[in-house]
């Protein structure tokens, strides 16, 4: 399986393609395989016509981890190549290779940082924060007071330059200063 | 520079205020202290945001979007490619273009090319952009290496390629798929905890191999060099050969009398069990030899010495793995980056379903909850008046007392058990009777051990702590109790020992009277291990299969509100992580008097995951409260280390203060067991015996404490030094923010005014300009003097 077989579908990866996926990811062959499987099993019939098919968002929320996470949605924004949402298998192997334990810290906190940036600005602004506040607290409410001080306790401990905001600079220092950040 | 510019900084604060209210009124009014220009950046003030050189670097250059920290390590080595000219304000460049490689640059070699290449994936580019630069990199013109390089470049590539082609054979990970499960649906926290069980697991694991192939398999193959035999005629002379002898014959007598009693006697670790090499007393005294060679083994020696390095490596390891988790704890300081710390680093993107997902956010929440009310709490401490301090303190002592009390009366029922045990032991015959005697202190401490922790639980609650230092307390004296009851287990049985057995030990007797049992007291002790372990654990399975698993499966039925706060149970990890600890301890502490328990306690191990995992799945809800440091590994260790010198004293204190058995085990014979290493010692060369000698002696000891003295207290001061370097660097940090935020200000306002003032007369313009920029720059020119600078520069 993964060889280029002599069956004329299209939904089995090339030799040659894997050992590009493993010089441009952290993942290994096997993994690879294992991962364009779950892309596949998505979207089975549109996967079969083209390997590289290009996966509505709501299809992607399919994904088990994807689905439960809160952030689920600005995820595959993030790793979209249209930036829309939809993703290719190769953003979904994109996203995987991330998100695993391979990845070093400074690739994930890159990309967290995009993930938790909600209005694109380049900076985690106090709305951001909140917005960031509420999706990982989700049913349970957490009063205006109580926000306004976590954002101002945020604020104080990470802000350095006082602007009100995090640039990604402060937001790698805060990264590299908290260990439980594996994902 | 630091100090001063402190209180200054508010008056600049006030300034910058003014400044901004003045000239932008459409800004939001009333900036708060704190707001800078969070949502009021006016759009000029954007595309001066834009062509800072810290904003260009997350634009093209290359035609390829790079990762802003590489750009900043690649800007040291490209500076030629990377032209950022801020010329034209309110411009903003994108596009920056350069060719790849400039003319006058050399020309990349392979080694360069290749790294580049590995270096794609820590691009955040979309999959397509690295492609094309991993093609256009491939197909660029490079210079080939010679010789020395060439074969450098060739056995990196080669080494990559096979450790991927390894790491894809060889990914074979014990509970794999259990292991992805708790993760799936419990979060890290939890999964910690499976891989500390793992880690032990895999320390007894290389215990038991070392015993193994060291002590048991010598003993085992090689047959000794000469035995002694009893001579009846000259028996004080041979005393120890005929105590053996007798003792080997009594107890193969025993051997084998049915097979209820061989059930009980393998629970007991008697009869039959007793001369395997599960115990002390199967080994041989002698050196080895293998027939027909002159290999030869000295056994005792081996013995000790095996011991002793399984010993310490087991330390070693414990406080490696302690001292890695504690870098983290340091580094995030617990309290100094709590609130960044949950809230960027507390989703696990492994969650799997939507079900553990919403625990996970009723955890963070509730963690949230938890620091705003401990600040709350602080606050409210400082407010605290007189008497409620009174009150609670007379209340923390109170609950001390009681716990302290309580500690005390466990020890001493224990103490009264096992005397009333080993006298009834003496007495009683083979059979039901004779089990229960002596399963009776095992049985005791286990149960001690769930109530008392029961008990403690409740009681810390009383306390009113925080719950970070409510868990840490109440681990810490659960701790204290698992050991104290091994500990109290094991001196009673020494005193009643030495008190009856060993006082009275004429010099051609085997053993005192009354203390036939106890012949060979090692083994006993190998024996009380043994039971400490199985009942320990068949407790707990008993207790998780036939008493909360049945409560779990009435709550699910019947959903009762008061049953699921009486009964429902979160998977609380301290409490577990005791369980384990537990067991460790019992393994390090019966390895010297029974050479196969770590394998046993690996068995247990292995068995103790399945067990917990059924607890975790099927039995628990996923805890609520996750506190951080709970759930580093590296906690767990420390609990270790603690119940490991526990131990190690308990075997240190038994090897001192009582002679080896007379009729058993390696040392028999022997006044200490430390006569064995001293003998082997002074057979040894002159030069070699000094050497070791010089080890025990003063001159060595007092130099070595003062070098560790002074070892400590460098470290320590550099640590300091490093913490007031971070502290200045911070100030730095935040006085430059000031400072961009001041310049940009100003060129806006300059920028603006040009613009529209365009048609009067420049000098007016100038003139207040320049008082006006004077009056500010004097202000920024306390923090730099960058700004007088410019505002003589932008005229």
């Amino acid at each position: 399986m993964g060889q280029g077989s002599s069956k004329q579908q299209e939904d089995f990866l090339t030799e040659e393609e894997i050992e590009d996926y493993q010089d441009l990811t952290y993942f290994t062959r096997q993994e690879i395989i294992v991962a364009h499987k779950k892309f596949k099993a998505l979207a089975p019939d549109i996967v079969s016509e083209n390997r590289n098919a290009r996966l509505e968002m709501s299809v992607m929320l399919n994904y088990p981890e994807l689905r439960a996470n809160p952030f689920g949605d600005r995820i595959c924004k993030v790793f979209s190549s249209l930036q829309d949402g939809s993703c290719t298998f190769e953003d979904f192997l994109d996203m995987m290779s991330v998100l695993s334990v391979h990845a070093p810290k400074t690739v994930k906190s890159e990309y967290a940082f995009r993930i938790f940036d909600f209005d694109n600005d380049d900076m985690i602004g106090r709305e951001d924060l909140r917005e960031l506040i509420n999706r990982l607290t989700a049913p349970q409410r957490i009063t205006e007071m109580e926000m306004m001080q976590l954002i101002q306790n945020i604020n104080n401990e990470s802000d350095l330059d006082d602007d009100g905001m995090l640039s990604f600079a402060e937001f790698e220092h805060i990264i590299s200063k908290c260990p439980d950040f594996t994902e | 520079m630091a100090r001063r510019s402190r209180p200054q900084t508010s008056t600049w604060e006030e300034a910058r205020g003014e400044f901004y209210q003045e000239h932008f009124p459409s800004s939001q009014a009333g900036l708060e202290a704190d707001d800078g220009l969070s949502g009021g950046v006016s759009s000029s003030q954007a595309q001066l945001l834009n062509i800072l050189p810290s904003r260009q670097l997350l634009h093209t250059v290359d035609g390829v979007t790079m990762s802003r920290g590489q750009m900043t390590r690649t800007l040291g080595k490209r500076r030629s490619t990377l032209t950022v000219r801020p010329s034209q304000l309110g411009q903003s460049q994108t596009d920056v273009d350069h060719p790849a490689v400039l003319p006058d640059q050399e020309i990349p070699d392979e080694q360069q090319i290749w790294d580049q290449i590995q270096a794609i994936k820590a691009m955040p580019i979309p999959m397509d952009k690295k492609r094309e630069r991993k093609n256009k990199l491939l197909n660029s013109p490079t210079f080939r290496m010679q010789g020395m390089q060439r074969f450098h470049l060739t056995r990196q590539k080669f080494w990559s390629r096979f450790k991927d082609a390894m790491v894809d054979i060889f990914s074979f990970e014990l509970w794999h798929d259990s292991l992805r499960l708790i993760e799936g649906n419990f979060g890290t926290g939890v999964l910690s905890y499976f891989h500390y069980i793992k880690k032990v697991m895999y320390m007894n694991l290389a215990m038991f191999a070392a015993m193994l192939l060291l002590v048991v398999l010598p003993n085992a193959l090689l047959p000794p060099s000469h035995t002694e035999h009893c001579d009846d005629d000259d028996r004080p002379a041979t005393i120890t050969a005929c105590c053996h002898e007798e003792y080997v014959a009594n107890v193969t007598a025993m051997r084998w009398r049915g097979v209820a009693q061989a059930f009980m006697d393998f629970l007991q670790g008697q009869g039959y069990m007793e001369l395997t090499p599960l115990f002390y007393g199967y080994y041989e005294n002698e050196i080895l030899v293998a027939p027909h060679t002159s290999i030869y083994y000295n056994l005792p020696l081996a013995y000790v010495l095996v011991t002793l390095v399984c010993l310490l490596l087991c330390l070693v390891y414990v406080v490696i793995h302690t001292a890695h988790g504690f870098q983290d704890a340091i580094l995030s300081r617990g309290k100094f980056y709590q609130y960044c710390n949950v809230i960027f680093s507390a989703w696990d993107f492994c969650i799997d379903n939507v079900s553990s997902a919403e625990y996970k956010q009723k955890a963070v929440f509730n963690e949230l909850k938890g620091y705003l009310e401990t600040d709350q709490y602080e606050a409210e401490r400082r407010n605290r008046s007189q008497m409620d301090t009174v009150q609670l303190y007379v209340v923390r002592t109170v609950t001390n007392i009681i716990v302290t009390v309580i500690l005390i009366i466990s020890g001493v029922i224990i103490y009264f058990v096992v005397q009333y045990s080993l006298v009834n032991v003496e007495n009683a015959d083979s059979g039901i009777e004779l089990y229960i005697y002596q399963y009776l202190p095992p049985f005791t401490v286990s149960g001690l051990n769930i109530v008392v922790t029961m008990f403690m639980y409740h009681i810390v609650t009383l306390e009113r702590y925080t719950p970070q230092v409510q868990v840490t307390l109440t681990l810490l004296r659960t701790v204290f109790l698992r050991v104290a009851s091994i500990a109290v287990l094991m001196y009673s049985f020494f005193v009643k020992y030495k008190a009856q057995c060993e006082g009275r030990l004429d010099p051609d007797a085997c053993y005192a009277d009354g203390c036939q049992r106890n012949a060979c007291w090692e083994t006993v002790v190998g024996q009380m291990c043994w039971r400490l372990m199985l009942t320990d654990f068949a407790a707990l399975a008993g207790l998780n299969i036939f008493v909360y698993f049945p409560l779990r499966i009435f709550i699910d039925h019947f959903p009762a509100a008061w049953l699921r706060t009486l009964f429902l149970q979160e998977f609380e990890i301290p409490r577990h992580v005791l369980d384990v600890v537990y067991n460790q301890a019992l393994c390090w502490l019966g390895v010297f008097f029974s050479p196969l328990l770590p394998g046993v306690a690996a068995l247990l191990c292995f068995l103790f995951f399945y067990l917990k995992r059924f607890t975790c799945i099927r039995v628990c809800t996923p805890p609520t409260l996750s506190l951080h440091s709970i759930r580093s590994s590296a906690f767990y260790m420390l609990v270790s280390l603690f119940s490991f010198f526990a131990s190690l004293l308990i075997v240190v204190f038994s090897l001192a203060e009582i002679r080896p058995s007379r009729s058993c085990g390696p040392y028999r014979g022997l006044d200490t067991m430390w006569r064995e290493i001293q003998k082997t010692v002074d057979e040894l060369p002159a030069w070699l015996r000094n050497f070791f000698y010089y080890f025990g002696s003063a001159g060595f000891a007092v130099p070595l404490v003062i070098i560790l003295l002074l070892a400590m207290y460098y470290y320590s001061a550099i640590a300091a030094a490093n913490k007031h370097m971070i502290e200045v660097l911070k100030e730095q940090l935040v006085l430059e923010g000031h400072d961009k935020q001041f310049l940009l200000g100003k060129l806006n306002e300059l920028n603006s005014l040009t613009r529209s003032r365009l048609g009067e007369r420049r000098e007016n313009v100038v003139g207040e300009r320049m008082t006006e920029g004077v009056h500010f720059a004097e202000m920024g020119s306390r923090s730099s003097s960058d700004a007088q600078v410019v505002t003589h520069q932008g005229l």
